[in-house]
């Protein structure tokens, strides 16, 4: 919006200073619907970090969203490893072979190396590249799926599942080898000048217990969180899908930001607003042209409600845009959002 | 941390070296102690973590690899959010602008108060690769005709940079032009500025130039001659700092008269009514234990900085880089938000290259002495430099008001005085030392001085060239540059002087480093020839480009 005066790269600065901004940042999770607008097939847009970036930027031209985003699929690091995925022009990677068939395997594996694996190097490219061009004025947020996701898709999600109840050794022991390879992906991200955002949407609480989460996947996440925060980075959680059943134990991951999805709002401001930031929480479905949910009225009550968090607050999606997402829709969601202004600034 | 040998590292060699600093001494490192901890007081962490928040420059350059620069860095780079911090925590914070560094002791001398110099973010756009700050200015009609220091205004209009100040002074007087502008454009802005008037030093008096204490010999070249009526010497031949007369009629003073006392007076009284402001905006009325105190420590800062200048010079090999001692150096302004960090961060320095000088340990391959004038905008310069085999013994960075011991013991004119003294003699009487410091600056006066400066330095740093960073547009580039480089290459010292090129302007840059390249190297041949000549027995005649 031309009257406004700060930049996102400005205004997600002072929100993580404990600041207050002229408004809250917009940043609605515009992943592979980057490639739509950009009019590139998702194939290129996972194999390709020039593709990848050059769409990003072409969102964000015509969004004018704060943020820049990297990220193709919650199968990267599992792929580096050698699970197999397929990659689909219209839709994102799915898992079509987990590499560990057999807990013995585990022993073997070697942490995958950014530079070289899979597509790995295509994702430092892209965040290189996103850097160069826009860092001064845009962050550049590269989402790294956090282990127990990524244990997910080196043994196959119902086999790991399985694995934390019958062999929670094994379990934990591929967790402690995902874990290894995330941290080396952040450490190459951090390098390329992304800010690293965990996502983990299979620690959800609409696909695991209370207790699977709080023994397979928090301790991962804060051994993850407690390394970048070593490097003072601050950090993202992004949980997708219902997180009721987990949201006191959120602040002990100490993620500093917290993106929900399927969680009152209202509710998370009140439990743990005062110690982390919140992100969200507009339905992606209902940025789909025909999905007969409204926009304008959600985005007012996110911002109504949200605005009041304590802790700061970032307007999103509670999960990504959908790939084919209606412009219009996206466009009034974000251009809805700016118009707020804390009324202290 | 072993203490390692000396290297010049890049960011990434960095991050991976940070993982082996012990966790106790990163939660030990802390600013604003005197608050409880808090998480973010910390600030020992590498450059890629400020690589991530936008200052993308920080990928290209280099950094010494000692914990001490690491630290340095550190604290350098979180200025920004420790202003924020310092706001959230009750405390005032007054912005400097203009040739006030000489001021800030006194700020700080308050409780529960810090100074910050706006004039600095004239790095940001460099450090951050960007255009922004000199865009917003330009928006509001400073472009590129104005100094980068436009860039300061940009921050007040973004409100990004820095909190909003709870004072902000500025000089007026003699003061640079270009700094009166962003001044003039924050006002404009709907914040309230309040002018100190810094008065013209009229240092071609000859009764000043013995007054000077450390500069008591004038320079024997360069400046004593007639080289330009822009540099005001006089036609007849007579020496350029004999323009008495001039001054002398327009003060309408006779031979007796000391202007010096009377400036310095007139600058005390400046301070009073700073002191003032001071005391109405922190309740807090001036106290002297305080102010004795703050000096002691700002002493102890600068001298710590004035020896690094001096070790920096050892016969081996350089023991720190110059960016670094460019950091070390800017410490003096407003000590980075927090005077008793400073202090300790500088020493830290401090010990990293005394220690360096006695083992002889140091960068290799960096054997050509210059002298810098002017700081570059750029840091990246001063790497490229020194990867071409250049190393800075000296500088000149305009900041010469920031630089003396502020004289409380051996001065006798110029002591702290003693509630007794302060009522009978006024109490701008106080700030006299204070006064004294802040005459030493650089730019409030004929260019004879810096030239002055130039040619003192560039004698005993045993510079084998010289290098002035000047900016496009800037006041005193274009009046000043012309009159140091021909008094330094009439001494005998080559001089490459260039305009430093704003971001993005790859094309520009590029055609900058060849020149840098171009002189270091003719400086390499020159050193080597000279050897051979020495070799030979021939007096070594230091020649001119
Ligand atoms: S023109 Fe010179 S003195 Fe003036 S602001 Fe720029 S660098 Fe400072």
């Amino acid at each position: 919006m031309s009257d406004e005066r700060m930049n996102a790269r400005e205004r997600w600065g002072l929100l993580l200073i404990d600041e207050l901004t002229d408004r809250p940042p917009v940043y609605p999770l515009i992943t592979s619907h980057a490639a739509t607008v950009h009019g590139c097939n998702l194939i290129d847009y996972c194999r390709d970090g020039r593709v990848l970036a050059e769409a990003q930027i072409e969102a964000q031209r015509i969004y004018g969203q704060d943020g820049l985003t990297v990220f193709t699929d919650v199968g990267l690091i599992a792929e580096a490893f050698g699970s197999r995925y397929l990659l689909r022009a219209e839709d994102v990677p799915i898992l079509l072979e987990p590499l560990i068939q057999n807990p013995e395997q585990v022993d073997d594996l070697a942490i995958p190396e950014p530079q070289s694996a899979g597509r790995l190097p295509v994702y430092i490219e892209a965040v290189d590249r996103l850097f160069t061009a826009a860092g001064d004025r845009q962050p550049v947020f590269a989402f790294i799926p956090a282990p127990f996701t990524t244990a997910a898709g080196l043994r196959g999600t119902e086999t790991f599942l399985t694995d934390t109840i019958l062999m929670p050794e094994t379990a934990h022991k591929i967790l402690d080898l995902t874990l290894n390879a995330a941290l080396k992906l952040c450490d190459e991200c951090i390098l390329a000048g992304g800010l690293p955002v965990l996502v983990d949407p299979l620690a959800s609480g609409s696909v695991i217990s209370r207790h699977t989460f709080k023994e397979f996947a928090l301790p991962y996440i804060k051994g993850l969180i407690d390394y970048l925060h070593r490097y003072d980075l601050d950090i993202m959680l992004h949980i997708c899908g219902e997180t009721k059943n987990i949201l006191d134990l959120i602040p002990a991951t100490d993620a500093d930001l917290f993106s929900l999805d399927k969680l009152d709002l209202a509710a998370a401001c009140k439990e743990i607003g005062s110690r982390v930031r919140l992100v969200g929480n507009i339905p992606p479905n209902s940025l789909l042209a025909f999905s007969g949910h409204p926009t304008f009225g959600p985005v007012e009550e996110a911002l109504t409600i949200g605005m009041q968090n304590p802790k700061g607050f970032v307007l999103s999606t509670g999960c990504e845009v959908p790939i084919r997402a209606d412009k219009e829709k996206l466009l009034t969601m974000i251009n809805t959002a700016k118009r707020a202004r804390y009324v202290e600034w | 941390m072993n203490v390692p040998n000396p290297r010049q590292i890049d960011w990434r060699e960095w991050h991976t070296l940070f993982r082996a600093i012990p966790d106790e001494l990163v939660q030990n490192t802390r600013y604003y102690r005197h608050l409880p901890d808090v998480e973010w007081s910390l600030y020992l962490f590498p450059p890629s973590t400020h690589t991530v928040y936008g200052n993308r420059l920080l990928r290209k350059l280099r950094f010494d690899n000692s914990p001490a620069a690491l630290r340095l860095w550190g604290f350098v780079l979180s200025e920004c959010e420790r202003l924020y911090r310092a706001k959230q925590a009750g405390m005032k914070v007054v912005a400097v602008m203009g040739d006030l560094g000489a001021v800030t002791p006194l700020i700080y001398s308050f409780p529960n108060t810090i100074a910050f110099y706006p004039d600095c973010l004239w790095w940001t756009p460099f450090l951050m690769e960007s255009r922004v700050l000199f865009e917003e200015a330009a928006m509001l009609g400073l472009s590129e005709d104005c100094c980068y220091v436009r860039a300061a205004l940009g921050g007040f209009a973004r409100r990004a940079y820095f909190p909003r100040p709870d004072l902000c002074i500025a000089t007026v007087g003699a003061t640079c032009d270009d700094m009166a502008a962003v001044t003039a454009g924050v006002e404009r802005l709907g914040c309230t500025v309040r002018y100190l008037e810094l008065p013209h030093r009229a240092d071609r008096e000859k009764s000043l130039q013995q007054c000077y204490p450390p500069f008591n010999s004038p320079p024997q070249s360069g400046g004593e001659k007639d080289n330009s009526s822009q540099s005001g010497g006089e036609k007849d031949g007579s020496p350029r700092r004999g323009g008495e007369k001039n001054n002398r009629s327009q003060i309408g003073r006779d031979e007796k008269y000391h202007p010096r006392d009377e400036l310095r007076s007139y600058i005390a009284g400046q301070h009073l009514k700073l002191c003032g402001w001071l005391e109405d905006l922190t309740g807090a009325k001036f106290n002297l234990n305080r102010y004795s105190a703050t000096i002691h420590k700002v002493n102890h800062l600068r001298k710590t900085i004035a020896d690094l200048k001096d070790l920096i010079t050892t016969s081996g090999p350089n023991p720190m880089g110059a960016l670094e001692m460019l950091n070390a150096e800017f410490a003096a302004l407003s000590y980075y938000g927090d005077l008793d960090e400073c202090c300790a961060v500088l020493d830290e320095l401090h010990k990293t290259v005394e220690w360096r000088v006695k083992k002889r340990a140091g960068y290799p391959n960096q054997s050509v002495k210059l002298l810098w004038l002017t700081p570059p905008a750029d840091p990246l310069l001063l790497n490229y430099v020194e990867e071409l085999g250049g190393r800075i013994v000296a500088t000149e960075y305009l900041i010469n008001q920031t630089t003396p011991l502020i004289s409380i013991e051996n001065d006798k004119t110029a002591q702290l005085p003693s509630d007794e003294h302060h009522r009978s003699f006024g109490r701008e009487s106080i700030f006299l030392p204070l006064s004294e410091a802040q005459l030493s600056g650089s730019l409030i006066s004929s260019s004879d001085y810096r030239i002055g400066l130039a040619l003192q330095y560039a004698g005993k740093s045993r510079a084998n060239g010289a290098v002035i960073s000047g900016v496009f547009g800037s006041s005193h580039c274009p009046y000043e540059t012309a009159p140091l480089v021909e008094a330094l290459r009439q001494a005998g010292i080559p001089t490459l002087a260039f305009d430093v090129v704003a971001p993005g302007k790859v094309r520009m840059q590029a055609q900058l480093l060849n020149r840098i390249e171009a002189f270091i190297e003719m400086l390499k041949n020159r050193k080597n020839a000279n050897i051979d000549a020495d070799a030979d027995g021939d007096a070594d005649e230091r020649g001119r480009i």
